[in-house]
């Protein structure tokens, strides 16, 4: 007992430049009641929680965004499984294996909901039609990679507004992280850029509507934005932010009409950028974060994922600790924070989402395999005040 | 549950750091690194190691910070003895740019230096421009590929025990709080000197 103290007198002794050692439990920083009135309780629609895989991640999801829409998932042992959801039920519909290795995302057709492309860190993207899921309807591979050679591991893929465009990005590669590009009508690879990024590229988007703008993310800290009518990456490079950490999810939105991107990194920090920001123009770290949320310790904080509505940038986050079952989500309309949905029959670390604006359902998946449909409560306004539940 | 090293073994273990590269000086400024190894923890499912920290100490003081900038920041640099110039430069670690040069720097150089590694940091007149070279300076970025190591440097011999001993103890609870289930992901943990042996913090 007696060195047990003496050790916290001495670590209170390093601590004096306020460099605090972390606690070994989470908890909220209000009553229950407080956060029953700051949050809605958002419930799992009936019969609306599905466990997927046991001692399985679900890593990624996509659906449609129909009322009643197709879901896909990606899962740590490679393979995607796909449902639909109607009348509240969750129903599986096919499995697609084949994929090698580390799946890295999955994206539905926007206006077909039987094509799904799904991606791979071995080297390929495939494209599926759900009415012959036997096999890939079409595969996308870096055609300039001989017989033997070995290939670039991709790590992250999007298609462009109109279908017609998809990019890849990749691991660092013998120096270099490419950006791929294909025509999703061909097989055959149109071309790459390299020079932007030192290291790997986490994430590739393409605006939601402008269909020559992308933007790439990687570990290196850059966000670049590219205008891809220009014919080389000199002239396509149009700006670079520096967010100086890792980026693990960037994520198109707009506000009064104005494009603004969101920026997720390694180190559970938030970033909200202009396009033509110099610097992000709001930025939460994880103190922010657990303060949003409610939450004591900054040392067991995520952020799980960011989606746009209409109106506000929804955020949501939770807490490592134990399962992780503590999730809970925040709104952000033009910087300014207000209080969204507490989960509280979540169990796991959620991985990855989906919203459904239409049908304003969330999608959520994680560590211990498990599928949630959560009907969501629109935010009251800013301003105004909050309606009891 | 705190941090599992105390002050003691964190101070033993530097001080033996510092006494070895005392005995075999070599001839440059040895780096200090920490070096953590991870357990139960699969690269292929979960999140990313990586990211940047800010340290109390400057851990690379030879580290040359250039400043891209507009007349008044060419001004204080002159002042400040700070290298500056308005044409991009090899031979610099890192760069920061106001606010105006920085959005033009991809359209009038292309991706020259997000190339190089060292697309500038803003340097804004709202702060120091001394102070923003030393945060530059102090932030190390760390990243864990596919082994389930990450060696990270924190500081250097020249440095005293305190100031060592602070910025190991500052990394090791920021890296611990990044894993999911902190101090059960962490397998081992050694400091050491660039050519000396790795004492072992836990």
């Amino acid at each position: 007992m007696i060195s047990e103290t003496l050790l916290k007198m001495h670590e209170l002794e390093l601590d004096i430049d306020n460099q605090e050692d972390f606690a070994d439990s989470d908890t909220d920083t209000c009553s229950p009641d407080e956060i029953t009135r700051l949050f809605t309780n958002s419930n799992n629609v009936a019969n609306c929680e599905k466990i997927i895989a046991k001692n399985k991640y679900i890593l990624h999801i996509a659906a449609t965004s129909e009322n009643q829409p197709n879901i896909a998932i990606g899962l740590s042992d490679n393979t995607y499984e796909v449902f639909t959801l109607s009348d509240n039920q969750v129903t599986h519909l096919s499995s697609l294996t084949g994929h090698k290795d580390k799946i890295i995302d999955c994206r539905f057709h926007s206006t077909n909901s039987n094509l799904l492309y799904t991606g791979s860190s071995d080297g390929c993207v495939k494209l599926w039609d759900l009415r012959a899921p036997q096999k890939s309807s079409q595969t996308f591979l870096d055609t300039t990679v001989k017989n033997g050679e070995k290939a670039k591991g991709f790590n992250c893929f999007d298609i462009s507004s109109n279908e017609r465009l998809l990019t890849v990005g990749t691991d660092l590669f013998e120096g270099d992280a490419y950006l791929l590009f294909w025509d999703t009508r061909s097989s055959e690879i149109l071309g790459g850029y390299w020079e932007s990024h030192t290291d790997d590229i986490t994430q590739v988007k393409f605006h939601p509507s402008d269909r020559d703008k992308l933007i790439s993310g990687s570990t290196d800290g850059l966000i670049n934005i590219y205008d891809l009518s220009q014919t080389c990456e000199d002239d396509a490079l149009i700006d670079t932010l520096n967010t100086d950490s890792s980026i693990e999810q960037l994520l198109w939105f707009n506000e009064d009409g104005k494009d603004h991107i969101s920026c997720i990194t390694h180190t559970s920090d938030l970033q909200l950028w202009d396009v033509d920001g110099a610097a992000p123009y709001k930025h939460f770290n994880r103190t922010n974060i657990s303060q949003e949320i409610k939450k004591k310790s900054e040392s067991y904080v995520y952020i799980a994922n960011c989606h746009a509505t209409d109106k506000y940038l929804m955020v949501l986050a939770g807490s490592n600790f134990n399962n992780g079952e503590c999730l809970r989500s925040f709104y952000i309309e033009n910087g300014k924070t207000q209080q969204g949905a507490n989960f509280e029959e979540n169990k796991q670390r959620v991985r990855c989402s989906y919203y459904n604006a239409n049908i304003n359902v969330l999608l959520t998946g994680g560590e211990k395999g498990i599928l949630n449909v959560w009907k969501m409560t629109n935010p009251s306004y800013s301003g105004s005040v909050k309606k009891k539940k | 549950m705190a941090s599992k090293v105390s002050r003691d073994t964190l101070y033993e273990c530097i001080n033996a750091v510092l006494e070895n590269s005392k005995e075999k000086k070599r001839n440059f400024l040895e780096t200090v690194e920490i070096q953590i190894g991870l357990k139960n923890y699969d690269p292929q499912k979960d999140k990313r190691f990586s990211g940047t920290v800010k340290l109390k100490h400057i851990p690379r003081p030879k580290m040359q910070v250039c400043v891209l900038g507009d007349q008044q920041h060419c001004d204080e640099a002159k002042a400040n003895s700070v290298p500056y110039m308005d044409k991009l430069a090899k031979k610099y670690d890192a760069f920061l740019a106001s606010e105006a040069l920085i959005k033009q720097i991809p359209r009038l150089l292309g991706p020259g230096l997000n190339k190089a590694g060292k697309f500038p940091g803003l340097l804004s007149h709202q702060e120091s421009m001394t102070q923003k070279i030393d945060e530059v300076k102090a932030t190390i970025k760390f990243q864990m590929k596919k082994v389930l190591c990450l060696s990270v440097a924190v500081g250097h011999v020249g440095m005293t025990g305190d100031e060592l001993a602070q910025n190991v103890h500052l990394s090791i609870n920021f890296l611990v709080s990044l894993l999911k289930k902190h101090w059960q992901n962490v397998r081992s943990l050694h400091v050491k000197s660039s050519m000396g042996p790795p004492q072992r913090l836990y």
